[in-house]
């Protein structure tokens, strides 16, 4: 039995840094943004390295491996293993005409570096008449409303030795198409929207004149003339003052960046999401036909079921990726389940996992099950213990029971 | 947590004996909650989804100051804009729609504000 411990201290948002001498052989996850529950929901990107047949095996030792296989935000981003520090996000169709404009260059045809956006079509155009209630409930047009559409480039260096005498470098691009849609929506309203609710009903009546205002205003002149506007003006600006001041001492309403993570991660209910990603290479960053194939592809699905006390998450990937290097091809299909049971001041988890290599013929099947604990030991220190069995391909690791035991100590909320 | 206010200013003619009603419509698929008041300790609604309020008859409303405002937080949607629409009905106009939007942009503003005061004619 090989039995692990690992102390990871996680400040804020930050990634965990690894305080032990063990590093795990995963990239570090980015905790999930929080959720109404007092829990970050449970919505994080896969990780964020190229599937290779070299990293397969180094995917053992991950933890909530399920959440990584959730369906990405951005699957191009994901499909070529870039995280992009600044995503545009065009508003209008405007903005995606020039967004997309840098991605060919002239008559040239090359890909340029790191171009990363996402758009979502339906939100080019305003919708003016379109309600919230209208957005929730009309469910044929929900995958529609929440289709994304993510394009990225990553440019890689690969050297041609068929001359020995004078090998050659060469500079090829890789080209990310993504889409995400939720397909499905089934449930009541989150807290989210019912805090959002709360808030703008309290500034709402927040900013009604009182008579006495009403009375400023008014003597100030006929309704429409500049005298009285601009005494509406002055009456406006300290009524939100008084009510910015209120809010910053009131917890009861809290910025909705705060409180609320993407619609997918804050509502109640079932929710079914897919995602799929193709990576095209470019060889020589040459956007011809002769030179560019499919070097990759994505789907992704999930079926999650949210409540105030669990979660309920069930997954499946299949993702094939060649290696820009040695030009062979890594695939995985991936199936799992989460169970989450959620308290103040406790939450127990359970995953298990099914992965499959489907890479050169091998067809080796895998699991990995594990069980989690977090305890809030004060409030910005949560204890996080999880015992379970990683994946393993290789047959000398094939019983490792309870191999894994991970002791997290986080400052801040746990990565449940 | 900042708030941007919209304030706008609209006049609606009436006549006496028609009943004027007035629907609001907060745009955009954001999350928001409406007061329709002659002050603040005199309330003629209040809600969230669009509704059709009962403003009253014309005779009654001609020459006062009405006050609409319209508080819209971001929600789920995947959009920046915000926006309120009024809708009224019953006067001697006949129906009438007044739109007004924002867009949040780089503002650190999450909330916003439409207020609008409507006289009677």
């Amino acid at each position: 039995m090989r039995t692990r411990w690992l102390i990871i201290a996680i400040l804020g948002s930050m990634p965990g840094a690894v305080l032990a001498d063990e590093v795990p052989a995963s990239p570090a996850v980015v905790p999930p943004a929080p959720a109404a529950s007092g829990y970050p929901a449970a919505e994080a990107d896969p990780p964020a390295a190229v599937v290779t047949p070299a990293t397969i095996a180094a995917w053992n030792d991950d933890v909530s491996d399920v959440d990584k296989l959730r369906t990405p935000s951005s699957p191009a981003f994901v499909i070529l293993g870039v995280s992009p520090t600044e995503i545009q996000h065009p508003t209008t169709p405007t903005d995606v005409a020039i967004a997309l404009g840098g991605l060919v260059r002239g008559g040239d045809l090359t890909v340029p570096q790191n171009a990363a956006i996402e758009i979502a079509p339906y939100w080019l155009v305003p919708h003016r008449k379109l309600t919230f209630e209208g957005y929730r409930d009309e469910k044929l047009l929900r995958p529609l409303r929440t289709l994304s559409l993510s394009i990225a480039t990553v440019q890689s260096q690969r050297t041609d030795s068929s001359n020995p005498a004078a090998p050659v470098m060469h500079t090829d691009a890789d080209i990310g198409l993504g889409f995400r849609t939720m397909l499905l929506q089934w449930g009541a309203e989150d807290a989210c929207t019912a805090s959002i609710k709360k808030n703008t009903a309290i500034i709402s009546q927040g900013m009604v004149f009182t008579d006495a205002e009403m009375r400023e205003a008014a003597g100030a002149g006929n309704l429409g003339s500049e005298t009285r506007d601009k005494q509406i003006a002055e009456i406006n600006a300290r009524k939100k003052a008084a009510l910015e001041a209120a809010i910053s001492n009131r917890k009861q309403l809290q910025s909705s960046k705060d409180i609320c993570g993407p619609l997918a991660a804050s509502t109640t209910g079932f929710s079914l999401d897919l995602a799929g990603a193709l990576d095209l290479r470019a060889l020589d960053s040459k956007l011809t036909q002769a030179d560019t194939s499919l070097a990759g592809y994505g789907l992704w699905t999930t079926l999650s079921y949210d409540a105030s006390d669990f979660s309920a998450i069930a997954v499946a990937r299949i993702r094939s990726q060649q290696d820009a290097g040695t030009m062979t091809t890594g695939k995985l299909l991936d199936g799992g389940l989460r169970g989450i049971f959620k308290r103040n001041t406790y939450a127990l988890s359970a995953e298990g996992l099914i992965r499959r290599d489907l890479s050169n013929g091998a067809h080796a099947t895998t699991y990995k099950v594990d069980l989690g604990v977090e305890y809030k030991m004060t409030d910005v220190t949560w204890l996080s213990i999880t015992f379970g069995k990683g994946f393993a391909f290789a047959s000398g690791d094939a019983a490792s029971w309870f191999s894994l035991a991970n002791l997290q100590w986080s400052f801040g909320k746990p990565s449940f | 947590m900042g708030i941007h206010i919209v304030p706008t200013t609209e006049t609606y003619r009436v006549h006496d004996g028609a009943k004027v009603t007035l629907r609001i419509t907060i745009g955009e698929a954001q999350i928001g909650a409406w007061v329709v008041a002659w002050s603040s300790n005199n309330v003629v609604a209040r809600g969230a989804e669009p509704e059709l309020v009962d403003l009253g008859f014309g005779r009654d409303l001609r020459g006062r100051t009405l006050q609409v405002v319209v508080t819209a937080q971001r929600g789920g949607a995947g959009t920046d804009r915000f926006s309120r629409t009024l809708a009224f009905d019953g006067g001697a106009e006949g129906s009438r729609e007044v739109l007004d939007h924002w867009e949040q942009g780089d503002s650190d503003d999450d909330t916003v504000v439409f207020t609008t005061m409507i006289g009677f004619q």
